[in-house]
């Protein structure tokens, strides 16, 4: 997804949930590559109640030079969970 | 007692979900990064990875060569690998890490703007499913390709 498509993603869920919260796992760097690997998961109520939604990521982070900016963005989610946490929100 | 390699796979893989303690306690992923021995974990992180995506003997009972259908394990099991074979961050306090926190903290604060700023104009955005991923894709994992290659080479 590019910049604006995934600014129209997410916006889209953004009023979906509420009090998202993010667990991080562990953090990998990789300043040989730029990279930083996140193992992280979240929690977030959502209309069917407190703590509905959730997810587990593992998420790839390319930065450019500066380290402040990221290039490039991978996003391992579960996809099962995907879909049925689409099915509460959306639903 | 010790275990074979593929046996201890086998006895973690055997109870689903329950394999990941067993898998992190092998690879010594209770252990704080600066405390693990660093050379045979990744001695076994290279064998563990490969076993895992050649599955010439399947600890899985009836498993589909092509395709195994897992949910979850799959990433859990590659960033155990990960973990083991890549150095401890050598400076938590990075740029990039630094960089990383904020952007969850965006996450968190569920402001788009402030996700975006943390963007370069032409960054690109994968979401990739984990289900379904084919252990026995003849090229390893992107994460392991990406990370754990690159720098094992540069390894004494």
């Amino acid at each position: 997804m590019s910049n604006t498509a995934y600014r129209t993603f997410f916006a889209a869920t953004i009023p979906k949930i509420w009090n998202f919260r993010i667990k991080i796992a562990d953090v990998i760097e990789s300043p040989q590559s730029r990279k930083v690997v996140v193992l992280a998961s979240s929690t977030a109520d959502s209309k069917a109640g407190i703590g509905t939604y959730g997810q587990e990521y593992v998420l790839i982070f390319e930065f450019d030079e500066s380290g402040e900016k990221i290039t490039k963005m991978v996003e391992w989610v579960d996809s099962v969970r995907a879909k049925e946490q689409a099915a509460l929100l959306f639903g | 007692m010790s275990r074979s390699i593929g046996d201890s796979i086998a006895h973690g893989l055997k109870s689903s979900r329950s394999w990941y303690p067993h898998i992190k306690k092998m690879l010594w992923l209770h252990k704080p990064a600066s405390k693990r021995p660093q050379i045979l974990p990744r001695i076994l992180a290279t064998l563990l990875s490969f076993h895992i995506i050649t599955q010439k003997t399947s600890p899985v009972k009836n498993l589909n060569r092509q395709s195994v259908n897992f949910i979850t394990p799959p990433k859990t099991a590659y960033f155990s690998l990960l973990t083991m074979a890549l150095p401890p961050s050598p400076n938590s306090q990075s740029t990039m890490h630094k960089t990383t926190l904020a952007i969850l903290a965006a996450y968190e604060h569920q402001s788009i703007d402030e996700i975006m700023s943390f963007r370069t104009p032409d960054c690109i955005h994968t979401v990739l499913p984990c289900k379904s991923y084919p252990f026995t894709h003849p090229i390893p994992h992107p994460l392991i390709s990406a990370l754990i290659f690159p720098i094992n080479t540069e390894t004494p």
